[in-house]
């Protein structure tokens, strides 16, 4: 019984659909059966016409469209698997870097915890504290891995609930600034803040608008070189413009357009730091997108980088 | 209680990781070393004498597999036994990693420290028996 619940389960195309994430006319099952479909057409077709028209002439052209139409068919078929193919590999791909990535933070825990029962009696207080401070970091860069992913898949599945409220862009920015300034200091550089005169207000979600310009902020401490950070909060008319700046490595004119792709990590951040999913950017661009702002950069390889994003300024 | 000191040194670009083992290693009466990338840990290698080399993989400047291939092509070095600590455990990496003669190849996350130097201290037994 099943089986055959199964058998016509198969045919429901909308469910098919719905469950892959495909359209309609990428679906392999459903372009199948108007493959059957054509072909019984038009051996219908052939033997009505042959009945009429005695000459060949018109069954080899009614034979030449079939072949056409079957033609166009097979190759949306085939372009349908090679893009299954590339989404499962790109699947084996994302488990293969995601499970790298959770594991660094997860070894580093293991062993400052195994430093810490190792030595606890020779320990002194302070280097105590340091382990477990460790450890700590490592808790918070794991959750923040597992943040960022929930936000990927949400964003991509439209399903971001968007808080909309008042928000003192100028407060935000200093407060990623503070949390920042100690990490930066460790590499070296300095953030600058040239705040604007009055108190830029914009409606928004704050704690999107704050994953955003952290990721900016790391981005440019990650990659900046120790060198100055420089931050700009300025109203252009009746938008917000950020832009952050730094000294650092910068960005090949080649990884321009692959920039906010989703896992896509340039060469250059390859070259200069191991870990990162390549997501932050692109999580930037869809929360910066749904606010009916914009996002840019500009960068000079070995020179450094400035990224910039507007949104509309509250009128309230 | 060795008689004389062993050098080792550990490549790892994730500073908690690096830290934590050189530290857990000279406790165990090592000299142990770290370098942030690969280009580093080769300078070492060229400047001082290693007994045996802990290497991640993925590295900036110069990747694991660089620096195998950079000891392989040196006589004084070919021969230092390499302990491969990484957290990637596809087959690809394995191998690639085994074909360059290194003496094990570890992931990180499932080893703790203590498993680690036991290993460290039998590679290194193995050596002068």
């Amino acid at each position: 019984m099943s089986n055959v619940s199964n058998f016509f389960e198969s045919f429901n195309f909308k469910k098919y659909c719905k469950d892959n994430k495909i359209k309609l006319w990428e679906c392999p099952p459903f372009i199948f059966l108007m493959m059957g479909i054509v072909i019984v057409l038009f051996i219908l077709a052939a033997y009505f016409v042959g009945r009429i028209y005695v000459e060949p002439l018109f069954v080899v052209l009614i034979i030449f469209i079939a072949t056409v139409i079957l033609f166009i068919l097979s190759y949306i078929i085939v372009r349908s698997f090679e893009r299954m193919a590339f989404v499962s590999r790109e699947k084996s791909e994302f488990i293969s870097i995601m499970s790298h990535q959770l594991r660094t933070p997860l070894s580093a825990i293991k062993w400052q915890l195994d430093l810490l029962l190792r030595s606890s009696a020779s320990l002194t207080s302070e280097k105590a504290r340091e382990a477990i401070l460790a450890a700590e970091e490592q808790n918070n860069r794991m959750i923040k891995l597992a943040n960022d992913m929930l936000e990927v898949n949400r964003l991509e599945n439209n399903e971001c609930v968007f808080e909309k409220e008042t928000v003192s862009l100028n407060s935000l920015v200093k407060e990623a600034v503070d949390k920042n300034k100690k990490q930066a200091s460790l590499l070296g550089s300095k953030i600058v803040f040239s705040e604007s005169e009055k108190d830029i207000k914009v409606r928004a979600d704050k704690n999107r608008l704050e994953t955003v310009v952290s990721h900016l902020l790391d981005n440019s401490i990650k990659y900046g070189d120790g060198g100055r950070i420089n931050i700009f909060l300025e109203a252009i008319g009746n938008k917000a413009r950020f832009s952050i700046s730094d000294e650092g490595v910068g960005i090949p004119k080649e990884d321009f357009n692959n920039i906010f792709k989703k896992f896509f990590r340039g060469s250059i951040s390859r070259k200069y730091k191991s870990d990162g999913l390549g997501i932050g950017l692109y999580i930037a661009k869809s929360i910066i997108d749904s606010f009916g702002g914009e996002i840019s950069f500009s960068s000079i390889e070995g020179k450094g980088t400035t990224f910039w994003f507007t949104i509309p300024i509250s009128k309230k | 209680m060795m008689s004389e000191k062993k050098h080792i040194l550990f490549i790892e670009d994730e500073k908690r990781l690096q830290e934590s083992m050189v530290s857990a290693l000279n406790e165990e009466g090592f000299d142990a070393v770290g370098a942030d990338d690969g280009e580093m840990g080769i300078k070492i290698l060229d400047k001082k004498k290693i007994d045996l080399v802990l290497l991640d993989l993925i590295l900036p400047q110069k990747d694991g597999f660089q620096v195998l291939e950079y000891m392989k092509s040196k006589k004084e070095l070919e021969n230092i036994p390499v302990v491969v600590l990484s957290n990637l455990e596809e087959k690809f990496d394995i191998d690639k990693a085994l074909s360059f003669g290194v003496h094990s190849y570890l992931v990180k996350a499932n080893y703790s420290l203590g498993e680690i130097i036991k290993k460290i201290k039998e590679i290194l037994n193995e050596g002068t028996a």
